[in-house]
């Protein structure tokens, strides 16, 4: 069909046929700018146009508002040659006249005079003309538009010269046409508008109204606005999809022909003058199938491919709705073969146009539904005529292709036209010369219809490209879903199972990482199915085992499949094979099967070594039966500290950031003068063709092929487990001492292990531990002499005891220990202290690990006689069955009592005073003695007989006296010491029947008196206060001795007594047996006052030698000297010039 | 005759809650067919990913076809995706019922006792969904 605008022609007819070719071929070559009404942005056209010569008839239509803009002559032209101003006035005037005046009657405005001069170029040479034609022309005509008037020189006769004012001529043609465009498509558009709001009254034509559109679209195509054209068939789809639901009779028809949609044809409107032609009547198939055929023409053009793909699917199912409401008869499978010709049409013409640029990706994201589509409908047609692999159609089903084969209808395209249809695109490429122009829709339709093989070649060809495509655009859960389908095929239809299982585990490993149960359970179903025809008993008891457990499928199914699992779980072990691989791995997921609640150990903390560890652990099972479980096993690994991780995941961080680094770079550039014009910092962003990209989720492994170490593990064994929360326990004896932590439980039913990918949150951790025993001695200040509780603490800690276990205790010298007697056993061994051994050994009988024992015990040491109040050490050896080596814990002890002894003298005679000091403890003495075994020394004990104990604590003492009587002739030359022992029996207070003895010897010295001194004060018992007196001092040597020189010292308390004169003095014995001295001395003080004391002294004068420069005085031992001056009182009385 | 499969879904791309709406019987209906919008739905995760960060409006609209099924999503501020697989045209509808749901779910996780991202188990919710249900998609 043929569009091109008309222009129609008018008085010198002759004269414009001669210019008609000239001017038609002149129109096409240039384009012209066109300022469209209401601000539409000016375009530029090309315009092609055809003559005619000027009819009312054509304009008939247009006054009665029933024209076509398609149609409509778009402009008028008349054409005269008249050079004469007299002929011109004469006819041609008012020819113009009756032109214009028909013109405006009919309501056009769209016209144009053409003056075409044949100029005698000897005639203007002379005379130039006052007024031309063409001036007056334009003074009657075109007063308001005289661009409507316009000369031209005749071309046919001056070929040089006429190319100018011929350009014009064209030029302004151009021009005309397209604002005779612009009023007429305003005008087009009321007439559409006011015929359209007639659509519901009765007796309103569709198809009238259609064409009447479509021309303004064909209008619009025709001046390249292929948008504006679309909308135009846009608005007339969408009027068209109203009125077929309101008009359902007109396409009730049966429908015999299901031609597709054919993007290539030769005649386009081949459609059109069909629909046009009111006789035959046209299906809703036909219709749609033209409207979306000029659709995509009009996007084809416009270069919008993917906007084809787009359309495809909303076209398809809109248009089965559409049948499907207005219940038009057809052959089953009819509108599958047309959607499925219509698709594969449009997904050719997309492959045709791909060219490797961003429009692609789009395309693809398309495209990939389009092949879905194409596969879906392949295979309903494949499953209603018998093509699925593995049957044979009936002859039914022939019959049904051949009717549907009929249906489809013929090529409309051959290969050329394609070529020639690409090559009108100048975006398409050409296609290589080797390859091999791909059959039409319907051929690949009619083929696979044809055979069974051709069949499943085109459907796993449609199945894989449709996968492929979907992965493509980045959309693997589409990609997966076709894949769901490609499996089915294979595993039901052809038979090939193990072709299908990849994608049954694809599917089936994304929707269990995204928690999809009633997906993962559909696609485990499938999955099971395939396991079963593969004949791989392990996979299928696996699956078998994750289907009984899926809580959201029907009881039946679960039940059936438990059944199964049961059987094949029997089977298994015959047939197994001996190596697992890692495909093969007998693992399964525990946590689709069980679910872990809670994990607790039950053995009280701590947990000894080679103790046995319990846990109990709550699972919930979600098999619809019971099941047992051979083991349960749970394995634990040794705590590792957090700290290391750490410090390893810090530095592949670092590394990372240096990675994404920008690639900044810095540019300078100069000026000519070499200074510095601009610099600037680029980066160059690598190109990246998806912005954004989503990345798929964790991926979870469908079998855990980690096998945690289960070199530890608590187990249970031969489990029934109910279904439901079950409640198990788990033992195992602690082997390793540490902290450890649960890992990873495994569940073995036969040879199928069942293996936790991760435990619960917060697994709990135990620790296993050791105690070493210990044993200790615990007192309180210890007191030497009596008997003394002791506790012997012995805490087993994790040492398992024998039965015989002993303590043994050895104690130092002098002490000795037992045990604690019970109270009842008093009478009979409380007197023995001889049940009291330096070794003692303690039977630690029936003891366990960790128990505590205190044992009493009683330790009892010597009291040395010793008068110190030194504390006395001992230690006691401690061997523990545990330990190879001895415990020495020292021990101290506090002595009782303490005695000290002093040398008193009287004149000659001497006595011996011996103190009992009491210390810590509370005591009974009695029995005092001394003993000298000196012959010569007599001890004359003084004190009272036959007395009771004395009692004796802290803080008292007790006295003892005795005189010793040396032998007049034993001087001291011959006995320098005396030893003398005293003894004394002690009891405790608690235990007053037991007597022990302590003894303490002291060795007398000095005790021969060698000096007397003696002193008196005159005047005799009278003294007065403030008055000097004499003291008289006699000192008589009575034994002979080596001391010569003696120093005496007064010493007086000074608040007493004044010494007049010198207090002291040396006197020599030399010679001589006594010495007298003479001292006056003053009381300061009334009242008894003591004698002043005189204090003795041994002297040795210095300056003899060298090395004894000074005197030096040493003190005598106290039984030396005999002060008869101790202790006497001087009475002082009141000084009489005091009184007065 | 028409049906509608909603499913919410979380961060972790799991459904939390799914409810089907049908003016078509259900013993009518074949279990198949459930399963099949459930796929669909699934399936049109991955362009609804790739929608949610091309347009800043919440209705991402009709965003996927898979044969003569409609996917429209919604996705909330916080990055949880509604998604409807539907057979019919419903536009407004639709963006209606996403609308109340959005504040539906709105006052359902700011229950201190909800988490997110867990399955939805409140018959408040349940009731309310079926009520939004009845009025926008089946209406």
């Amino acid at each position: 069909m043929l569009i091109k605008p008309t222009i129609t022609y008018a008085g010198s007819c002759p004269l414009f046929r001669s210019l008609e070719m000239q001017i038609l071929n002149a129109i096409p070559l240039d384009k012209c700018e066109w300022r469209r009404t209401f601000q539409r942005p000016t375009k530029q056209v090309r315009l092609e146009a055809q003559a005619q010569q000027f009819n009312v008839s054509m304009l008939e239509k247009y006054k009665q508002g029933e024209w076509s803009i398609l149609e409509h002559p778009i402009l008028h032209i008349f054409v005269t040659e008249c050079n004469d101003i007299d002929t011109y006035k004469a006819t041609i005037k008012d020819e113009i006249d009756a032109w214009l005046k028909l013109l405006t009657s009919y309501g056009v405005l769209d016209w144009m005079i053409l003056l075409v001069e044949t100029l005698d170029m000897r005639k203007t040479k002379n005379i130039l003309p006052r007024t031309t034609v063409l001036d007056k022309i334009r003074l009657d005509f075109g007063s308001k538009n005289d661009d409507r008037c316009i000369s031209v020189l005749n071309p046919a006769k001056f070929e040089q010269k006429s190319t100018e004012s011929f350009r014009c001529l064209v030029q302004r043609i151009r021009f005309l046409m397209l604002t005779s465009y612009n009023r007429n498509i305003v005008k087009y558009e009321d007439l559409l508008r006011s015929k359209r709001e007639r659509r519901n009254l009765d007796g309103w034509d569709f198809r009238q109204y259609f064409f009447l559109q479509e021309d303004l679209a064909l209008i619009f195509e025709k001046l390249e606005l292929h948008t504006e054209a679309l909308i135009q068939y846009d608005e007339l789809d969408a009027l068209f999809s109203q009125y077929v639901v309101q008009q359902t009779d007109s396409f009730r028809q049966p429908l015999d022909a299901f031609n597709g949609i054919c993007l290539n044809r030769v005649d386009k409107f081949e459609m059109r003058s069909k629909i046009r032609n009111r006789s035959l009547p046209c299906s809703l198939l036909e219709f749609r199938n033209y409207l979306f055929e000029r659709q995509a023409q009009l996007l084809f053009t416009s270069n919008d491919i993917p906007e084809i793909a787009k359309r495809l699917l909303n076209f398809l199912f809109s248009t089965l709705r559409e049948v499907d409401y207005i219940k038009v008869e057809c052959q089953e499978g009819s509108l599958a073969c047309w959607s499925f010709v219509c698709a594969l049409e449009v997904l050719q013409l997309c492959e045709q146009a791909m060219e490797p640029n961003e429009v692609t990706v789009q395309c693809f994201q398309h495209c990939a539904p389009i092949w879905n589509l194409a596969k879906d409908k392949l295979y309903e047609l494949g499953k209603l005529c018998g093509l699925l692999p593995g049957s044979t159609p009936t002859s039914e089903q022939l019959h049904i292709v051949v009717q549907l084969s009929s249906g489809i209808g013929d090529d409309n395209s051959t290969v050329e036209q394609q070529q020639h249809f690409l090559l009108a695109n100048p975006q398409t490429r050409e296609r290589s010369p080797n390859r091999k122009p791909k059959k039409s829709a319907t051929q690949q339709l009619k083929e696979a219809l044809g055979s069974n093989q051709a069949f499943e070649k085109l459907y796993l060809e449609l199945a894989e490209l449709a996968i492929s495509t979907y992965k493509h655009v980045a959309r693997l859960r589409s990609a997966r879903l076709v894949g769901l389908d490609l499996g089915k095929f294979y595993c039901i239809h052809m038979n090939e199972p193990h072709k299908a299982v990849g994608f049954f585990t694809d599917l089936l490993r994304e929707l269990k990482t995204e928690n999809w149960q009633m997906l993962s359970s559909q696609t485990l179903l499938e999955l099971a199915n395939c396991y079963r025809k593969m004949g791989d008993t392990l996979a299928y008891t696996k699956s078998c085992s994750s289907i009984s457990c899926c809580v959201e499928l029907e009881t039946l199914v679960r039940t059936f499949y438990f059944d199964e699992f049961l059987k094949s779980l029997k089977n298994l072990n015959t047939t197994l094979s001996a190596q697992s691989s890692m495909e093969n791995a007998n693992f399964c997921v525990l946590e689709d099967h069980f679910r872990i609640l809670d994990i607790e150990v039950i053995t009280p903390k701590p947990i000894i070594q080679d103790d046995f560890v319990v846990v109990q652990l709550k699972m919930e099972s979600f098999y619809p039966r019971e099941i047992v479980a051979e083991t349960i096993k749970l394995c634990y690994e040794l705590e590792t500290p957090p700290a290391l991780e750490e410090v390893a995941l810090t530095t592949p961080t670092t590394k990372e950031s240096s990675i994404s680094q920008l690639k900044v770079s810095l540019q300078l550039s100069y000026k000519q003068d070499n200074k510095l014009h601009m610099s600037t910092v680029s980066c160059d962003s690598p190109k990246t063709k998806h912005s954004v990209r989503r990345t798929s989720s964790t991926k979870r492994k469908l079998s855990p092929s980690v096998h945690a170490d289960f070199s530890n593990f608590v187990q249970a064994e031969n489990t029934a487990l109910q279904p439901g929360v079950n409640i198990i326990e788990l033992k195992a004896k602690a082997m390793r001492v540490g902290n450890w932590q649960f890992k990873q439980l495994s569940l073995c039913m036969s040879r199928l292990e069942f293996l936790s990918e991760q435990l619960p949150i917060s697994p709990p951790s135990f620790e296993v531990s050791t105690k070493p025993a210990s044993a200790t001695l615990e007192f309180k200040t210890l007191i030497a002499g009596i008997i003394q509780p002791i506790l012997l603490h012995v805490s087993g800690g994790s040492f398992i005891f024998p039965a015989d276990a002993k303590v043994t205790l050895r104690c130092s010298k002098n002490l000795r220990i037992r045990q604690a007697l019970k109270s009842n056993d008093e009478t009979n061994n409380l007197a023995n202290d001889s049940t009291f051994e330096t070794i003692l050994q303690v039977p630690l009988k029936h003891f366990k690990s960790f128990e505590e024992r205190c044992i009493p015990l009683e330790v009892l040491t010597d009291m040395p006689g010793r008068k110190t109040t030194k504390h006395h050490e001992h230690h006691i050896a401690i061997s523990c069955p545990w330990s190879r080596t001895e415990l020495l814990i020292p021990i101290e002890f506090q002595p009782a009592m303490e005695a000290t002894c002093r040398l008193h003298t009287c004149g000659t005679q001497k006595f011996l005073q011996v103190i009992m000091k009491g210390l810590e403890a509370h005591l009974l003495l009695k029995q005092a003695m001394v003993k000298c075994d000196v012959s010569g020394v007599k001890l004359v004990d003084l004190n009272p007989k036959n007395q009771q104990p004395i009692e004796i604590y802290k803080t008292l003492m007790v006295t003892y006296l005795y005189e010793i009587q040396v032998e007049p002739l034993k001087t001291e030359e011959e006995l320098p010491i005396v030893k003398v022992h005293f003894v004394i029996q002690y009891a405790s207070l608690e235990q007053p029947t037991i007597w022990r003895n302590y003894g303490c010897a002291f060795d007398l010295v000095d005790y021969t008196t060698l000096f007397k001194l003696q002193g008196q004060l005159e005047p005799n018992e009278l003294c007065r206060l403030r008055t000097v007196c004499n003291m008289n001092l006699k000192i008589t040597k009575i034994h002979e001795n080596p001391y010569v020189d003696l120093m005496y010292e007064v010493l007086n308390d000074q608040n007493l007594w004044a010494v007049c004169g010198r207090s002291a003095g040396v006197v020599s014995m030399k010679d001589v047996d006594s010495h007298s001295i003479s001292l006056d001395v003053m009381p300061l003080s009334t009242g008894f006052l003591p004698m002043p004391s005189i204090r003795l002294s041994k002297y040795t004068a210095g300056g003899k030698t060298k090395a004894d420069a000074h005197s030096k005085v040493h003190p005598f031992p106290p039984g030396q000297v005999y002060n008869s001056t101790k202790s006497l009182q001087i009475h002082v009385i009141a000084s009489v010039s005091a009184d007065q | 005759m028409s049906t509608y499969y909603f499913v919410i879904v979380g961060h972790n791309d799991n459904p939390i809650y799914e409810k089907e709406f049908s003016t078509v019987n259900k013993e009518l209906r074949k279990e198949d067919h459930r399963h099949l919008s459930q796929f669909i739905a699934h399936a049109a995760l991955d362009l609804v990913d790739e929608h949610k960060w091309k347009t800043a409006n919440m209705q991402l609209k009709s965003i996927d076809r898979f044969n003569q099924w409609f996917v429209s999503a919604f996705i909330t501020a916080s990055q949880i995706r509604f998604i409807i697989v539907h057979d019919n045209k419903n536009d407004e509808g639709i963006k209606n019922f996403f609308n109340e749901m959005y504040e539906t779910y709105i006052k359902h996780s700011m229950n201190a006792f909800y988490k997110i991202n867990t399955p939805i188990k409140s018959t408040m919710f349940e009731k309310k969904s079926e009520i939004f249900g009845r009025k926008y998609l089946l209406s």
